[in-house]
């Protein structure tokens, strides 16, 4: 079992109280955090996230890519620091930058498309900016549901951001999420203590250039925090590959092996651009760099992309829409080359995060569910520190994987089609890794496990009730 | 009181000894899963996405099944793979006679060796089955163990009910599955 931080025990609370109080004496002195491997604050990592859209495992070279060797810089930053196979997200766009941000399955979190997530969660970016990183966002928010102004990044921890509110369909009708006339999306910008301000139309021209100028816009965010001597987090929601898949000018028919393939192409150039900037700014020992994707493969025709060797698409739990490449680099101290099938998922990024950065900024007051693979990452813990990935649709459970075991309560295999009977049916992703082969009449003790798992699960949501989906804000949790 | 010494003599003496002489319950016959119907609800209130009850392990043994039975064995077959996949249907024997019978799959983890022994409760044949697993997530290998009772409900209606018991800290489960002869 996965061990939620945010429900520690009251002794364990205590002794990371007293870990946490001991070590900002130690750093106010100026030592311990050197003498116990600590971050000080003037030490911390830059932290730089880039987070593609609809971006399935077969797109990406280093991950068998489908369409040849488009994705030079991706590569090479796999043989750079630690690639994982087994990298798991929830099924779609906005439940999956919910639990990103906030290190809980979403359905904590009550995240739908048109409402978002409340201002009561937690995201990465406040907990960071409350140690003093200065926090940039630049590409897709998507947390903001249907009036993204009164639920903007600025509200969430971003002190500047720019790009767009919700998501990439909207160039093709130019309809915002929740309008019903033409020309209401709009490409927008902002910053902390002021609304946002829309500066151009979001259209199908708009789109083509949106990741290049986040990408620019990114590049100078860390330009100014480095010269301000300020650690930083910089957030890169990349639109690209999510449908329309047109890109930049600048990579329409580079590959010529067609939209996505370009569209990869014009990824790993923005990678590299961003990659080049830490370089030349000097800080990339002091960085940690995250490249993974929201979900699955993207699954909508002429866009569809590849799952690589796995089932289905995006808005389906089969492994090809929920495990996504991802590629984390650390130089000093995550080992280049190394390669694992241990079971991660995104959750796990800001309890990671929190232990690179040397602060207990995750909070306790409420179910975390991410667990902290440093230790893994590093080199110094030979298994993860997850166990199991519970996999739900929206509110819905799905799926529990249990290592190598994947057990579906409600087998779906197409993205928004119905369940399929036999509902419960039983893979090992090692020996069937396309979910073909139900095996659970010979195996039916893997039930077991995954119910033990999924009652824990549940224990924890009577003493932290889900946030009900489409809550107002100001959220304030019962009194349990 | 009873009315009647024959009575007594009748219900003492000769239905213990009529029962008894009943034959068991004859399972052969081509079944087929009564399945339940998938009953879908919004699984967000508002959205067209859709939910449904969880589904559960069955019987272990497929939804079509075929048994033969005689006085010393029952055997149970069913098909998992297609045509294409020119394997032979899955096949478990489990002799009747109080003794241990072992079956074997082979579902692409290597050969699934299971033993099982069967014996009679009136009418309802229970079959108990232990597996030994060995699995890469679990650091010394463990016994699973499984508890089927069949019954006629009627000679067209099986049931056949499993219990699985808890392993690695987790909790038992019953499964209910209902077959038509077909």
């Amino acid at each position: 079992m996965n061990r939620p931080l945010g429900s520690l025990p009251v002794w364990r609370s205590q002794r990371v109280f007293a870990i946490v109080a001991t070590a900002c004496l130690g750093s106010w002195l100026g030592v311990l955090g050197v003498a116990s491997g600590q971050a000080t604050p003037a030490s911390r990592p830059n932290i730089v996230l880039m987070f593609p859209d609809n971006l399935g495992w077969g797109e990406v070279n280093v991950y068998g890519g489908v369409r040849g060797a488009i994705t030079p810089r991706l590569d090479r930053l796999a043989a750079e620091g630690l690639r994982l196979n087994n990298f798991n997200v929830e099924f779609s766009c906005t439940v999956s930058r919910a639990a990103l941000m906030t290190g809980r399955y979403a359905i904590r979190t009550g995240a739908t498309q048109t409402a978002g997530i409340t201002l009561w969660e937690v995201t990465i970016a406040e907990a960071l900016q409350s140690i003093g990183y200065a926090t940039g966002l630049f590409g897709k928010w998507h947390l903001g549901g249907d009036h993204p102004e009164h639920r903007n990044p600025s509200q969430q921890g971003f002190a500047e951001y720019y790009g767009i509110p919700r998501t990439s369909n909207e160039a093709q009708t130019t309809i915002a999420q929740g309008q019903t006339a033409t020309k209401t999306s709009f490409i927008w910008e902002g910053q902390a203590g002021a609304p946002p301000r829309n500066l151009k139309p979001f259209d199908l021209e708009t789109r083509r250039t949106l990741d290049r100028e986040a990408a620019e816009r990114g590049i100078a965010f860390m330009e100014r925090s480095v010269g301000d001597k300020k650690p930083f987090f910089l957030y890169y929601p990349m639109t690209q590959i999510h449908f329309p898949t047109l890109t930049h000018p600048d990579f329409v028919g580079k590959t010529g092996a067609g939209d996505i393939a370009d569209a990869m192409a014009e990824v790993d150039y923005n990678v590299g651009l961003m990659l080049d900037a830490i370089d030349r700014l000097g800080v990339s020992r002091t960085t940690i760099v995250f490249w993974c994707a929201d979900n699955g493969a993207e699954g909508r025709r002429p866009w569809r992309g590849s799952s690589g060797p796995w089932s289905g698409f995006y808005n389906s739990v089969m492994e090809g829409g929920i495990r996504t490449p991802c590629l984390v680099r650390w130089p000093g101290r995550i080992p280049a080359g190394r390669v694992t099938n241990e079971l991660v998922h995104e959750i796990d990024l800001f309890p990671t995060i929190a232990a690179a950065v040397g602060a207990d900024i995750v909070p306790h007051d409420r179910a975390i569910d991410g667990v902290n693979q440093l230790p893994f990452f590093e080199g110094k813990q030979a298994r993860s520190s997850r166990e199991s990935v519970l996999l739900y649709a929206n509110a819905q459970l799905r799926a529990v994987k249990w290592h190598d075991w994947k057990l579906h309560y409600v087998y779906a295999p197409e993205a928004g089609g119905p369940p399929v009977a036999p509902l419960m049916r039983l893979f090992n992703l090692l020996s069937d890794p396309k979910e073909e082969t139900d095996i659970k009449d010979a195996n039916p003790w893997v039930q077991s496990v995954t119910d033990r798992i999924l009652n824990e699960f549940n224990a924890t949501t009577q003493r932290f009730p889900h946030v009900p989906p489409r809550t107002p804000d100001p959220y304030l949790p019962p009194k349990m | 009181m009873l009315r009647s010494p024959l009575v007594a003599l009748w219900l003492t003496a000769v239905l213990p000894t009529t029962l008894a002489a009943q034959p068991p319950a004859d399972f052969s016959g081509r079944w087929t899963l009564e399945a339940p119907a998938i009953a879908l609800t919004p699984a967000v209130p508002g959205t067209p996405a859709a939910a449904a009850a969880s589904g559960d392990l069955g019987s272990g043994w497929g939804s079509t099944i075929t048994i033969v039975q005689d006085s010393k064995r029952l055997r149970v077959e069913y098909a998992i793979f297609s045509q294409y996949d020119l394997q032979p249907p899955l096949t478990f024997t489990y002799p009747l006679d109080g003794s241990v019978g072992r079956n074997t799959v082979m579902l692409g983890r290597g050969e699934q060796v299971e033993s099982a022994r069967a014996r009679w409760d009136g009418q309802t044949l229970i079959i108990v089955t232990t597996s030994q697993i060995a699995d890469r997530g679990v650091a010394k290998p463990f016994t699973a163990d499984s508890t089927r009772k069949l019954w006629l409900e009627s000679p067209t209606t099986l049931v056949v009910e499993v219990t699985r018991a808890g392993v690695l800290g987790g909790p038992a489960s019953t499964t209910r599955s209902v077959y038509r002869k077909t």
